[in-house]
Formats: structure tokens, sequence, C-alpha cells
């Protein structure tokens, strides 16, 4: 086989296609993993490259999606690097940790799509970070400050209301 | 307002991941924002917020060795003096306290006033004079969220009615339970599973 890196393109919902490297894609994302192992038959002996067509996530949160997975997935770049880190002495920070925070220190909108994006791709690392973070956004905040800041509607009976408020007073 | 972007767009099991990160204080906030963060609460073990409902942790204890006495109070050092109680109560109970009418809530320093007793039969009421109640606190937080008061009438109130060899407890008795939940007291009654253990004399005698 004369192509020893092999990228495939991925084109977001609204039309922008970028190029990943094959390997690093699979290696994050068991959904798109899938779809090249579906596709592998028929271009086996072809130089042609892969479009992947991604519906559910636009340009803007694929290319965030696509920094990450580079960064956390791209084997040159972790190479001496055990993916987990497990060998990090006790009290060091996770290499990629900073990356991290700033990858998810993001407005509200964004970060949702990049749950949704995380959760249809199968990427596990970049579900629960997202997850994580979204969690932090939650903490400490009130009731009404929650349903501001995920334009949440309340829909609770006024009753419901009052029992829920009832049960959980503790709380606030 | 934006529309419900996050619940409407997210898969139930994402909510569920998401919530489940949350430590319980967050968790009972969440549960107030709207229906369907409730039902995700509520249905899946991963939030568990059931049995963290209130603060587990025991700041101290009150042991009661001598009833002509006020109980002591153990606690740790840790505690700063002015947090202690002032008064000691009577009834301690994973979390919230009895104290005559009083429930208390030592950690969110809430409490509540318990309603007067109603009167039980107004028959039985005229033809005795004051009733002595005796009030447990029931309270298991991993169960429930709301408490009941058990109220029981002291065995000398029954001195009238009862023979010396009368059975006592009776093999029916009649608690009055009053329940946090639907706010109202009500009459209960208690079957003893036990044969009898002791007589209306031997427990007048104590």
């Amino acid at each position: 086989m004369a192509s020893e890196k092999k990228v495939v393109f991925l084109r977001s919902s609204d039309g922008e296609a970028f190029e990943v490297s094959e390997e690093v894609i699979s290696a994050a994302s068991v959904t798109i993993k899938g779809m090249i192992d579906e596709e592998s038959p028929s271009r086996a002996d072809t130089a042609a490259t892969t479009t992947l067509a991604i519906p559910n996530v636009t340009a803007a949160t694929l290319s965030r999606v696509l920094h990450y997975v580079n960064k956390h997935f791209d084997a040159a770049a972790v190479v001496g690097r055990p993916d987990d880190y497990i060998f990090c002495a006790p009290g060091d920070e996770h290499p990629l940790a900073r990356f991290d925070d700033d990858f998810v220190d993001v407005d509200n909108d964004t970060l949702i799509d990049l749950v949704h994006a995380a959760e249809y791709l199968h990427i596990k690392k970049l579900f629960d970070l997202t997850c994580k973070a979204v969690a932090d956004k939650l903490k400490g905040r009130t009731i009404d400050q929650i349903r501001e800041t995920f334009g949440i509607v309340n829909d609770y009976t006024v009753e419901e209301e009052v029992e829920v408020y009832r049960e959980n007073s503790w709380a606030f | 307002m934006e529309r419900c972007r996050f619940i409407t767009n997210v898969p139930r099991d994402v909510l569920t991941d998401v919530l489940a990160l949350l430590p319980p204080r967050t968790l009972a906030v969440s549960r107030c924002v709207c229906r369907e963060w409730r039902d995700v609460v509520d249905a899946d073990a991963h939030c568990q917020l059931r049995t963290d409902l209130l603060p587990l942790s025991v700041a101290g204890i009150f042991v009661e060795t001598n009833e002509a006495e006020p109980p002591d109070f153990f606690v740790r050092p840790s505690i700063p003096h002015g947090q202690r109680p002032s008064r000691p109560f009577s009834r301690v109970h994973l979390g919230l306290l009895l104290d005559d009418d009083l429930v208390v809530n030592p950690t969110t320093r809430q409490w509540m006033r318990l309603p007067p007793y109603p009167t039980l039969h107004e028959e039985k009421q005229s033809s005795r004079r004051r009733c002595h109640y005796y009030s447990y606190l029931v309270f298991d937080p991993t169960l429930s969220p709301y408490f009941e008061v058990f109220s029981m009438e002291s065995p000398l109130d029954y001195k009238d009615e009862l023979s010396e060899e009368s059975q006592w407890p009776p093999s029916e008795y009649m608690l009055r339970v009053y329940s946090s939940n639907t706010e109202r007291s009500e009459e209960r009654p208690f079957l003893r599973e036990e044969e009898h253990t002791a007589t209306a004399a031997s427990v007048w005698s104590k």
C-alpha cells in the first residue's frame, strides 16, 4: 500500500469539509470509525479519499471537535505519553489539563453544541469533559439562574412548584 | 426567552449524565428547575438524590443519662462553641430534631412548629383531664423526604378505663401520626405483634 497516512474528509451540516487523519479520528470517534469500516470494501483499491457527511454537527463545532481530537488522539503528538497519562507522577498535572480547561471555557451554546457533537460522534473523553463543564456551570447556581443560563422554561403548575420547592428547600 | 434548547435537544440520558455529576445540594436545586429535570433526578439511580436528600453527617449526639437532667451534648472539638445548640433538644433523628412541638433541621436552620394536637374523641376527651403525650420523630431520608411524628398517650391516662390486669400496650393501639407530607395529623391503628408483655399495673408501678 502506497499511502502510509490516510486521511478522510468530514463534511459538516453546513457543507464545510475538514481533513483529518483516518487513524486519529478512528481512535477518537466510535461513530466515524463505524462509517469508515462500512466504506472500506468499496474503496480498498482506489486512491480516492473518502468524504463522510456529519449532518448533525456544524462547521464551527466540528472544527473545535477536531482541534480536541488532534490534541488528544494524534499518536505522533502523544509519543512517549500514554493516552491516559496513568504514569504521571502523583501531584503532576494532567499534561492536557490546561488545554482541556481552555477548551471548555466557552459560552453556553458552544458548550452544549460540543456535548451534542461528542455524543453523536461517540467521543467518550470529550463527552465526559463537556458534561463535567456543564455540571460545573450548574454548581452553586439558584433555580432562576439555571433556568436563565440554559433557557429552560418553568413548566411546573403552581401546585407542583410549591411541592417541589418544599421538598428541596433545604438546599436553597 | 430563548427556547428550551438544552432540554429539547439533549437526549434524556445525556441530561442524566450531566446531573449525575452534581453534588446533592445542586441536584436538589436542579430538581426545581422543570419537570423533566425533576423526573431525571428522581428516576435515575446515578443521581441518587434520595439518599442524599439531607446531610447525613452527624455533628454531635445527645445522650440522655438521667431524665431529670438535661441531656449532654457530645460534639467534636472542631465545632466552634457558638454553633452548639444553646439548649439541648429532647430527641434526635438523622439530621432532624424534635423539641416539644418544634421540628428543627440544624443544618439548614429551618424549623417548623407542629400543629396543635387535634382532640381525639370528644367524649373521651371530656371524661379525661389532661393527656400526656410522648412524641417520637420518625424520619429516614433514604426512604422519604418527609418525616412523621408519632404521639403516644401515657398509660397513666387510661387509669380509669383499664384494670390492673389489662394488657399493655393494648392489642390494637391508636397512635396519632403527624405527616409532613400531608401536613395533617391522623389516627393510625397499630396492631401488637408480640404476645402481651406487660400489664397495666406493671407499667403504672414503674
